[in-house]
């Protein structure tokens, strides 16, 4: 029976949805933005942090790090030692493993040298998270004792891509970096444990061959055991940690595991905090639309008052009123719900096409699942409920036999219902102004993104990476010997114009380290300064279009059998040299224990942001040394930088060439334009800017319709007070002034309210804001303004409009 | 036709309004019994009361003081929920304005309390078309409100009042918005509903219509005059009417 009700309600409200199309459209789109925006940014923060490990049972499988916090370390490694104790002590964990990613070259069958990300594990990797091979088998324990056969287990993407998904790919022997392995499974597909890994080797578990308190760490992951809650495993594996804390000081000391479910790691408190706001921004554009509903609802109400009242005077009891009203408005909060799924299908594949250059963890897939569609569904409902449930409670509120009665005794209604729409234009406008003001940081965090000062070449540049392995290239002599070699052999390669190596690219963050100024007194480790370090062959500025500004550039003589030179950049001489010069100046790495030789500054050149793109407050200070003389602190990967004479992208073949003459095995990767490195660095800008600029202009489109909305209904409810007024004679100047008064003083409340609201909610955006402060004064001043114009048009327009009808119409306006 | 027992008692009842703290007293110290299978009619000057008093027998609202009885029943202290349950069970409506809801059809008008009542759709469907049929309108059930004239609309208004087969039917200023000719059609419906024994009670200060009644309560300042002087009034004021109808 109740079924029965419900359908002639729905049946009913589709009928007055086709019988008013301008407010149905109204409430439709306003419902759609709302929905339309809430859904896209739920399906990124579901995608981010609720789906979590696509794995059976995959709540159980957990993180284990170490932390000191007197060292701030907030998540390090397990060291061998501690983790063979941990396994074997703990009594929470039903397995317990290791991981650690890294870079693989990869040369198969074919030859042809190919870099992947990769991943040591132990042996149990498969069983903790369970997964089976789709091919073949996982690692057997004894493949992670030392000395066992080297093995390894293809991801399902390689094995299609580069073996055709050919089942003879098992037993199959490849060169891993340098070292032969033999293929012994095929993971399933979309497996990329840990985090974006192509294919495993196992981790070697010789903690004795190592040193207790220098030997290599690794993240810990284990599957808990049934029943067992975090927090119970966190306080078993303490106890453990406590005592090996007291056993081996020298090594423990100050740090204690912790355990957290696997995938936070990847989550870090800023990016959480921006995802939860991004969220809250788009309920606030849902907010907006609801209380534009809301309005409109108000004035429907009413016009319908007599209905509702007949309704409730031939038997219907108010909650089936309510009922029915409420299933009006959700009818159009259904369809704006279908249209808002649309919006987020659309929504979510820019976003995915916006961080396809940079995948997020294999877990992370952002579409729309039954619970971004679960959740769609319940803020339809919630939003038709938050819209109409004050109206219609208002509606069905009032003395029956007044309503029934009463024969349009015009302006009453206006002014009893007036201070409920009063507070709603208020929060609409207070809300409306804090989104504003997050979309105004953004568009200028884009636009100072667009204009950012870039002193060197970009348009002609491409640049790639390649790894020299250990096992080909053992020390840093090897290393320095084939850099020569390879940049000699580049810059006669045709096309090229100039090449450099080095350990980092312009814009893309150079990493610290610590030093020290001749003469300077540091009286503590702390004391010493750190500045972005640049390793980087002859040619470096030569190939960026980099002017030397004083002195000069690195030369090949500047070997390690010459005096050690840098050259530092003009922020480092601002900062560290008082008297602004820099040639001549000596200073010298001092990291720890390990202090290096003097090094005499030959050059100044300009800032070549070595802070990289968005580090809002890090200082752009840096310098410069030469690899042939710092070749032992270069590592095995270096950037390559060639300054095309042609298309940059078409170099890539060409350097592969270069390269293959040396050493067919190193593959070339991350091959991209300097353009494309730039919009790399800057993704994250775009991206989260982009939305918020989309919530910024959806909230001020839906407040400026609200805005216009109320004050057109609040005038035309004053049609006769205003006659009556124009009657004793009011000017049309006063007549306008009069009825803008409310709006604006409305108007006047919610932007102070919305400042306030702005000045709270910005702050996580800090983190997505390219040299904006979250306070910028323009921003808040320029929303103002802007909200004021559209707020006093949007009250003038229709304060003009009644304003200018004639005294006798007004005065018969029921 | 016989009279039953009292369907309707009212004693004692009071109504003030309170507007701005000031009081207006609507009605006074009201005793009234309306019996079963009666036609009355509550006559008076315009404000003295007369569509509170069917507002309060109809439960729109509730009294300040007094107690009445619906067949046999309490319903003065009733809650909004209970007041709406028993108007939908045991009182039909019809109003001056019609009050029919212009986005339904003139069916959908009829089935209305059907549907507020819970009844099943079959019997529904039934009991809507028994009812227009019965005020001649069943032929325009597809119809909106707005194609219909006002007697229409008014036969309409009647028959959503009986569809559910009430206790009583409120008629206030049935013809009030109605022609001579369609509020002579719509007075001669409320006879035959009577005549097939339903219980009516109209306010109405058209004297005109006063011979349908079977009896007339006079309502003045808020209290029941004589009923019989107000009678008589109305029988003067009826002469009246016809001796100028006459000189036209």
């Amino acid at each position: 029976m109740a079924m029965d009700g419900f359908i002639n309600d729905i049946k009913f409200g589709v009928r007055m949805l086709i019988k008013s199309p301008v407010m149905s459209a109204i409430a439709i789109l306003a419902f759609s933005l709302g929905i339309g925006l809430t859904t896209t940014v739920f399906s990124i923060v579901n995608g981010a942090m609720y789906k979590g490990l696509p794995f059976d049972d995959a709540d159980r499988v957990v993180s284990v790090w170490r932390v000191n916090p007197e060292r701030d370390i907030e998540r390090g490694g397990v060291s061998l030692y501690d983790f063979v104790e941990y396994r074997d002590q703990n009594s929470t964990l039903e397995s317990f493993g290791l991981w650690n990613q890294g870079a693989v070259n990869l040369v198969g069958a074919d030859d042809k040298p190919e870099r992947y990300e990769g991943a040591m594990v132990t042996a149990n990797m498969f069983d903790i998270l369970r997964v089976a091979p789709v091919l073949g088998r996982g690692f057997l324990p004894e493949e992670e004792e030392p000395g066992a056969d080297p093995v390894m287990i293809l991801g399902y993407e390689v094995w299609q891509e580069k073996y055709d998904g050919s089942p003879d790919v098992i037993g199959m022997t490849v060169r891993t970096n340098g070292e032969s392995r033999t293929i012994v499974g095929v993971a399933p597909e979309g497996f990329k444990f840990p985090i974006e890994a192509d294919m495993w080797a196992p981790m070697e578990i010789n903690p004795l061959e190592n040193d207790r308190v220098d030997g290599p760490q690794a993240p810990g992951f284990g599957r808990l055991k049934p029943g067992v809650s975090i927090d119970h495993a966190a306080a078993d594996l303490a106890t453990i940690g406590m005592r090996l804390e007291q056993e081996y000081p020298e090594a423990n000391e100050g740090f204690a595991p912790i355990v957290e479910p696997f995938t936070k790691f990847t989550i870090g408190d800023e990016l959480f905090a921006l995802l939860f706001t991004m969220l809250g921004a788009a309920l606030g554009v849902l907010l907006i639309g609801c209380a534009n509903v809301a309005n409109l609802l108000f004035a429907r109400a009413a016009v319908r008052e007599k209905e509702v009242a007949v309704r409730s005077a031939i038997g219907a009891k108010r909650k089936q009123i309510i009922r029915q009203l409420l299933v009006e408005v959700g009818v159009l909060s259904a369809i704006g719900g279908a249209i808002g799924v649309l919006i987020g299908v659309v929504g979510v594949a820019w976003f995915n096409r916006s961080i396809a250059t940079n995948p997020p963890p294999f877990w992370m897939t952002f579409d729309l699942d039954a619970r971004v569609l679960m959740f769609a569904i319940a803020v339809s409902l919630v939003a038709a409920v938050a819209a109409g449930l004050f109206p219609a409670l208002r509606a069905t509120g009032k003395g029956l036999n007044v309503a029934l009665n009463e024969e349009g005794r015009g302006g009453s209604t206006g002014l009893r219902m007036g201070r409920v729409t009063s507070i709603i234009v208020i929060g609409e406008v207070a809300v409306s102004c804090g989104l504003l003001i997050a979309a105004g940081l953004m568009i200028k965090s884009v636009a100072q993104l667009r204009t950012i000062d870039m002193p060197f070449a970009i348009e002609s540049i491409f640049t790639a990476r390649l790894n020299l392995p250990d096992t080909d290239y053992p020390d840093a002599d090897a290393r320095t010997d084939f850099y020569r070699e390879f940049l000699q052999r580049l810059q006669t390669t045709p096309g090229v114009e100039a090449a450099t190596l080095s350990d980092g690219l312009p814009a893309r963050g150079n990493g610290m380290r610590t030093f020290e100024i001749e003469g300077g007194e540091y009286p503590t480790e702390r004391d010493y300064p750190r500045a972005r370090e640049g390793i980087v062959t002859p040619g470096y500025f030569e190939t960026f279009q980099a002017a030397v500004l004083e002195g000069r550039a690195f030369q090949f003589a500047d070997s390690k059998d010459n005096m050690p030179v840098a050259l530092v950049n003009r922020s480092f001489v601002r900062e560290y040299f008082d008297d602004g010069e820099g040639i001549g100046k000596r200073f010298r790495i001092h990291q720890g224990e390990d202090v290096y030789e003097w090094m005499t500054v030959v050059g100044v050149v300009p800032d070549m942001r070595m802070e990289g793109i968005g580090n809002n407050n890090e200082s752009p200070a840096g310098y410069y040394v030469a690899v042939e003389q710092f070749a032992e602190i270069l590592g095995n990967t270096v950037s390559v930088g060639v300054r095309a004479t042609g298309d940059p992208g078409a170099m890539a073949t060409r350097v592969r060439e270069t390269l293959a003459t040396m050493d067919p095995n190193l593959p070339v990767y991350d091959a991209m334009t300097m353009q494309a490195v730039i919009d790399d660095a800057t993704w994250f800008y775009r991206v989260f800017g982009t939305l918020f600029m989309a919530f910024g202009f959806a909230a001020l489109f839906l407040a400026a319709i609200g805005l216009y909305g109320v004050m057109s209904f609040s005038v035309s409810q004053r049609r006769r007070e205003m006659g009556i007024r124009m009657a004793l004679g009011a000017q049309d100047g006063l007549l306008v002034r009069f009825a803008m008064r409310r709006g604006l003083r409305q108007l006047a409340i919610g932007v102070v309210l919305g400042i306030g609201l702005a000045a709270l909610a910005t702050r996580p955006l800090q983190i997505i804001l390219y040299e904006v402060d979250a306070r910028d004064p323009v921003i808040f001043g320029g929303v103002v303004l802007a909200l004021a114009l559209v707020g006093v048009l949007a009250t003038y327009i229709p304060a003009r409009r009644v304003s200018q009808i004639h005294p006798a119409e007004a005065l018969q306006t029921s | 036709m016989e009279n039953g027992n009292a369907l309707i008692r009212l004693e004692g009842i009071q109504k003030i309004f309170l507007t701005d703290e000031m009081e207006t007293h609507a009605l006074e110290d009201i005793y009234l019994e309306i019996r079963d299978g009666e036609f009355a009619e509550v006559m008076g000057p315009s404000g003295c009361g007369k569509s509170t008093l069917l507002s309060l027998i109809g439960l729109l609202d509730t009294p300040t003081d007094g107690n009445y009885w619906l067949d046999g029943e309490p319903v003065a202290d009733l809650s909004a929920s209970e007041r709406a349950e028993v108007r939908n069970k045991h009182i039909g409506f019809i109003f001056q304005a019609f009050n029919l809801i212009g986005d339904l059809t003139v069916f959908e008008n009829v089935e209305l309390p059907l549907i507020y009542g819970g009844v099943a759709a079959g019997d529904r469907r039934e009991k809507a078309h028994r009812a227009l049929e019965r005020v001649g309108m069943s032929h325009r059930m597809d119809h909106y409100p707005s194609q219909l004239s006002g007697g229409q609309r008014q036969r309409v208004a009647a028959a959503r009042a009986v569809v559910g087969d009430p206790l009583i039917l409120l008629a206030d200023e049935p013809t009030g918005n109605l022609d001579s000719t369609n509020g002579e059609a719509v007075m001669n419906l409320l006879k035959d509903l009577h005549a097939e024994g339903s219980t009516i009670l109209m306010v109405t200060h058209d004297p005109r219509y006063s011979a349908y009644a079977e009896r007339t309560i006079h309502l003045f300042d808020g209290r029941i005059t004589d009923e019989e002087t107000a009678q008589v009034e109305v029988e003067l004021a009826q002469v009246d009417i016809e001796r100028e109808q006459a000189a036209v």
